[in-house]
């Protein structure tokens, strides 16, 4: 029995470690490189962290100069696998709307700051069949760095967060470990805590690539359900470079017309 | 400019109204509110299913005894239905007519009486007299040395044992049609059945396990007994030789509990756990009245041989014997120390070497105080414990 220890304690690991549900995972930090009004960028791009995955989308438009508007949404589900006789599932969503302003410095470097407000929901189904469905509002403040050249970028942000559940609707049918850690978020909340997101990006105007590595930085977190991290690929496209070169078109035909 | 300063105010109010706490609103459910409202009208059940799982305590542990796992949802299922009289041809008679909680699952009738008011041939044995029929006893989960159930050990298992009783005419007497349609009828079996089994479909066998499920998550196992068995873990509390006392027994009960260790205790178990044998003669007439396992198995050898009930709960469960002969341990210690008669079959235990049945000729106070250890069988928790509880309202 005793050299039995180990293996059992692995089993039991691998088991528990196959029932993870999430109830927070971190969405990308924007940081747009804008360079001036009317500036306007959208990206789409695919995330996902430890067994779940989906896709999200931001747009960005600066109506004035220095002044930022930004609409970010995410959505991820659980990754099942095939043989997952639980049916366990899970999957989350949220969208949000930030302001701010942003600064281009003569060396290529972009300053800008968010403070934004949002909410969405995360759905769970346990295997026994229980379900919960938790929705949350978020609202944070989000100071970034970017440096962006002719081929390549590079950017880091942090986000400061204050995350809080306003309801949930959660259906017992399980006897199990998950409920209470839903019970634990409900005497916690609200939670206060930090995230760092990187990007590194290649491309030219008016289509880049980025990759991104989105990173909660509270470890405690973790017991609550709170995925580690997120990494993702997006793809954003600077959609004034339409326009403007329409713009400046027009602008050479008058001229020829004149 | 000015429209810039007008969106930072925007923000700053936004995030200022977003950070005033606002009580979170979490509504946890079990049932489907629409089906929690249906099952209350007919039923008192809690919002959600109790815990049927039995922890053993450590000193059965150590007998290397196990229950299994138990499905919340079926056992309440199954809870219902142990109680529903609709499960019987004239409406009157559920498991639980027979199966007394407040008796430890037994009934206080010789034989008990079935459908219209057919009586019975032998006594109710009680759910309770056993501390778990999930923990070796009574299934047949651990192969051929389970144990099988009724006095005869005519059914293997749980499901075997509650269909004889479903469909026994002097019991509920109903056909296997009948049993599906009495459920199918009630409209509290509906979401019942889709939380034990995710469907509706009500089907004989399904009736049959959810019955067998309660049924196993029946436990008794808190008796004084097994209060001071668990403190005399480690050292040999059963041996007769030894002489071990239990430090929480009265003297009386510990002169008992040797005087039982000695004569009884080779047959029904010195740990109360499972019996030492499957089936016994232990004397109580010279000729077969009843065949017992022999009416089953037709061996000579099984004639008037019958199941080694366990003695839990005992106190509770008179009148006793497969026939309820005997109204009061005093009468049934009686007949261990005069009465034991010679039957080809009796069992060596009984015996005074070869064809003579033993005389105990216990004293007046061996007799009370055998009679003592007995009590300290009986585990009053079982007897309200709101889990098993009839759920009617
Ligand atoms: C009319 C009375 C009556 C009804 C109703 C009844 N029983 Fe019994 N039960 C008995 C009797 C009598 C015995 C012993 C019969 C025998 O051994 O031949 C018994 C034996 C048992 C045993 C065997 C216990 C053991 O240790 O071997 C179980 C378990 C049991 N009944 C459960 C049930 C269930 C479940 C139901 C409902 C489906 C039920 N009974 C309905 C009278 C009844
Ligand atoms: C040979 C094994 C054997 C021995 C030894 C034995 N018994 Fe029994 N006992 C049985 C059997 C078999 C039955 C069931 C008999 C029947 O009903 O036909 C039984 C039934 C009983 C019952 C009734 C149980 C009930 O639920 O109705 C009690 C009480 C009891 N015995 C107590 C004792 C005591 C006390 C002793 C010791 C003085 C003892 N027995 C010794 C085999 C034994």
């Amino acid at each position: 029995m005793r050299q039995n220890l180990p293996l059992l304690l692995c089993v039991a690991l691998c088991f528990t470690s196959a029932c993870t549900h999430y109830y927070y995972a971190p969405n990308s930090l924007q940081t747009p490189f804008l360079q001036e009004k009317h500036d306007t960028r959208a990206s789409i791009g695919f995330i996902g962290g430890d067994e779940f995955s989906g896709w999200e989308a931001s747009a960005c438009y600066s109506p004035v100069k220095y002044g930022a508007l930004l609409v970010n949404h995410f959505q991820v589900k659980h990754v099942r696998p095939d043989d997952n006789p639980e049916r366990e599932y899970g999957n989350g969503r949220l969208t949000e709307l930030a302001l701010g302003g942003y600064y281009p410095t003569k060396n290529n470097m972009n300053l800008s700051f968010f403070g934004g407000w949002g909410g969405g929901h995360v759905f769970n189904v346990y295997s026994g069949g229980a379900e919960s469905d938790l929705r949350f509002e978020r609202i944070f403040l989000q100071p970034g760095l970017a440096v962006q050249g002719n081929k390549a970028r590079f950017s880091l942000a942090s986000r400061f967060n204050r995350l809080n559940y306003i309801s949930g609707n959660v259906n017992l049918a399980t006897q199990g470990e998950e409920i209470s850690t839903i019970q634990n978020i409900e005497n916690a909340n609200p939670f206060y805590f930090q995230e760092i997101g990187l990007s590194v990006g290649a491309g030219t105007e008016p289509v880049w690539v980025d990759f991104r590595l989105n990173i909660n930085t509270k470890e405690q977190l973790r017991k609550f359900g709170f995925a580690k991290y997120t990494v993702g690929i997006s793809f954003q496209f600077e959609l004034d470079y339409l326009w403007r070169k329409k713009d400046r078109s027009h602008q050479m035909n008058s001229f020829n017309i004149d | 400019m000015k429209k810039l300063h007008l969106a930072c105010l925007f923000l700053g109010v936004l995030i200022l109204a977003a950070a005033c706490k606002r009580d979170s609103d979490f509504n946890y459910y079990y049932y489907e509110p629409a089906d929690y409202a249906l099952l209350s009208q007919y039923l008192n059940l809690p919002d959600r299913p109790e815990n049927y799982q039995s922890e053993l305590p450590n000193h059965l542990m150590a007998l290397g005894l196990s229950v299994r796992p138990v499905d919340y949802d079926k056992a309440t299922l199954g809870r219902v239905l142990f109680y529903d009289k609709k499960l019987s041809k004239d409406g009157t008679i559920s498991c639980a007519s027979c199966h007394k909680q407040e008796l430890a699952f037994a009934d206080n009738a010789k034989v008990s009486t079935g459908v219209f008011g057919r009586v019975g041939d032998r006594n109710s044995i009680a759910l309770g007299s056993v501390l778990s029929f999930s923990a070796y006893y009574g299934t047949d989960l651990f192969g051929p040395s389970g144990i099988p159930f009724f006095w005869d050990n005519r059914a293997n298992t749980a499901s075997d044992q509650n269909m004889a009783s479903m469909t026994n005419p002097k019991e509920m007497d109903m056909s296997h049609a009948d049993i599906v349609n009495a459920v199918q009828a009630q409209p509290y079996y509906e979401p019942l059945f889709r939380m034990a089994y995710g469907s509706n479909q009500i089907t004989e066998a399904r009736v049959s396990e959810a019955i067998a499920e309660f049924v196993n998550g029946i436990g008794s196992f808190k008796s004084k007994f097994d209060v001071e068995a668990e403190k005399a873990l480690g050292y040999n509390a059963y041996s007769y030789l030894e002489k071990n006392n239990f430090s929480g027994f009265s003297a009386a009960e510990n002169r008992g509990k040797l005087i039982y260790l000695e004569n009884c205790a080779s047959c029904h178990s010195a740990t109360q756990s499972r019996p030492e044998m499957m089936k016994a003669n232990n004397g109580l007439d010279a000729t077969t009245v009843d065949a017992g396992v022999g009416g089953i198995t037709n061996a000579t050898d099984d004639m008037a041989m019958f199941k080694v009930p366990l003695l839990r709960n005992i106190e509770l469960t008179a009148p006793y014997m497969h026939d309820g002969r005997f109204n009061t341990l005093e009468e049934v210690v009686e007949h261990y120390s005069t009465g034991i008669q010679y039957h080809p079959n009796l069992s060596t235990e009984l015996r005074a070497g070869g064809a003579q049945a033993k005389k105990m000729n216990f004293s007046t106070q061996d007799k009370s105080d055998l009679v003592a250890f007995l009590k300290t069988l009986t585990d009053q928790e079982l007897l309200t414990d709101k889990r098993y509880a009839n759920p009617f309202k």
